[in-house]
């Protein structure tokens, strides 16, 4: 009877302190433009992105040391840049090659920008960005996400926003995320009031052990979820796609929510990828992910190829994305 | 002081009886850890409290510590416990708890809510390399264990522990 009292009380203790409910306005529009992905559309980028990384010349790598995880003379960027601008313009948008240079790594970031201006708040910029440079073929990293950029693209074109949506898919990740460093630092992101970065989201895996955690951290042992990890300056963005995905079935989600703005001993597994300066610079940001290296064995390998990819993970993965962009951005009825 | 200097200083000065009830600063550093399924708090750092003993035998002690390392995490700590033995080397056993605020790691609900704040602890404190004598006491790398809310697991360790007579 005592162990029942102290359970119970420890019960309503736990229910008292948890968190409030993230307000759930706007899901049923955000829920249901998630709804309008086409996954074969997503898996047939994915294949061409990955095709046309294996036949591309690869970028030059003099100075970089390829050891463990980073091969360094696998990367390439070329041939995505050009069907990202060619699918971009299918989709009726007016793509534009933005190319930045600058230290300390040398070489220019070739960056592809589209817009779909707002109609109520135009001169507020959501942000969906996914970088195009990888290795080898870089099915999962990244073209899975540039893939669902893509999509997002296709799909907003037929829907009016009260906020700007700009697509930006960005060079160079794999060099120490130079491009986007480049992109923030040049002032480009500073009308941004929300960004979606999206890095490797179409590896799933099942078996009980397959899923890892940076230290000190508890992903699961199940890698059937998509990260989504916030910071403070996110952290409503974060609980919203959360309980967004929940809501409108749209798939299976893990949600993060740092302390500060991330850049801490403990959570700096989180800032490898192109949500890091954002986050430091205070831009609203949560980051979308398989956990990339923390699940996915063929990360940064020769057997990172769309056949290893679960299709309806990644089209989870993207109606996930389309319906946070959509409700960010304010998807008009 | 250096803490070997303040540790012979303990060891080769114990002279007066200790009074029945002695209340003392306590100043300690180290690092704790509490890891649970939504919440993970931890970090190195220090803080100050106040330590009791009674009888040269049972033991109180309340601290608040700072701990970085995954922000700015507050630790607050009471303890009960007793002393094995009188003379200079004083090893104690404690029960211990531990309320963490502040800043942490939170992995939501499924339905998107925040987990419970504070997460907090129960467990056991071991202090094997404690020395008292006139100056105070001295303890190094106590270690605790523990869990606490969400089934998390708590562990510390304290680099040193120093509590000054006057």
């Amino acid at each position: 009877m005592r162990s029942l009292a102290w359970v119970t009380a420890t019960a309503l203790l736990a229910a008292a302190c948890t968190g409030e409910r993230p307000s759930t306005e706007g899901f049923a529009q955000a829920g249901a433009l998630g709804g309008e992905v086409q996954a074969h559309r997503v898996v047939a980028d994915v294949a061409a992105l990955a095709t046309g990384h294996r036949g591309d010349a690869r970028l030059p790598c003099a100075g970089f040391e390829t050891e463990g995880d980073y091969p360094a003379c696998e990367l390439s960027r070329d041939a995505a840049v050009a069907h990202v601008g060619a699918a971009l313009s299918a989709a009726g948008y007016a793509p534009s090659t933005l190319t930045l240079d600058g230290d300390p790594v040398p070489g220019p970031a070739v960056n592809v920008v589209a817009e779909r201006p707002g109609v109520a708040r135009p001169r507020e910029v959501v942000l969906v960005m996914a970088h195009h440079d990888a290795f080898y073929e870089g099915a999962d990293d990244n073209s899975s996400g540039v893939a669902v950029l893509l999509e997002a693209a296709r799909v907003a074109a037929g829907h009016d926003f009260d906020r700007t949506l700009r697509f930006v898919s960005i060079d160079l990740e794999e060099r120490g995320s130079v491009g986007s460093t480049r992109y923030v630092n040049a002032g480009l992101a500073d009308d941004v009031v929300a960004a979606i970065v999206l890095e490797s989201v179409g590896y799933s895996c099942k078996e009980s052990g397959c899923q890892d955690s940076p230290p000190g951290l508890h992903f699961g042992s199940v890698g059937d979820y998509l990260l989504v990890a916030g910071n403070d300056a996110s952290a409503s963005m974060t609980q919203r796609t959360v309980a967004l995905a929940q809501a409108a079935g749209l798939g299976r989600t893990k949600g993060v929510i740092l302390p500060g703005d991330g850049g801490y001993l403990l959570t700096s597994a989180f800032l490898r990828s192109d949500n890091g300066l954002l986050w430091l610079r205070g831009t609203p940001t949560i980051l979308l992910s398989d956990t990339a290296d923390f699940r996915n064995p063929n990360y940064h390998r020769a057997t990172d190829t769309p056949e290893t990819l679960d299709p309806e993970f990644l089209a989870a993965s993207a109606r996930t994305t389309i319906a946070a962009m959509g409700l960010f951005a304010g998807v008009r009825p | 002081m250096s803490a070997l200097g303040l540790t012979l200083a303990v060891l080769l000065s114990r002279s007066a009886a200790a009074p029945a009830v002695e209340v003392r600063p306590v100043f300690r550093q180290g690092c704790g850890y509490f890891s649970s399924e939504h919440v993970t708090a931890a970090g190195a750092g220090g803080g100050v409290g106040l330590v009791a003993t009674w009888r040269d035998r049972w033991l109180a002690q309340a601290d608040v510590s700072i701990l970085w390392g995954g922000g700015n995490v507050t630790l607050a700590r009471v303890a009960g416990g007793a002393q094995w033995r009188r003379g200079a080397w004083t090893p104690a056993a404690w029960l211990s708890s531990a309320v963490l605020f502040g800043d942490r790691i939170e992995t939501l609900l499924a339905d998107g809510r925040r987990p419970p704040a504070p997460a907090w602890a129960l467990g056991v404190r071991l202090s094997p390399l404690r020395f008292s004598g006139d100056l105070g006491t001295i303890s190094a790398l106590e270690a605790g264990l523990g869990r606490g809310s969400d089934r998390g697991l708590w562990l510390e360790l304290s680099i040193v522990d120093v509590a000054v007579r006057w």
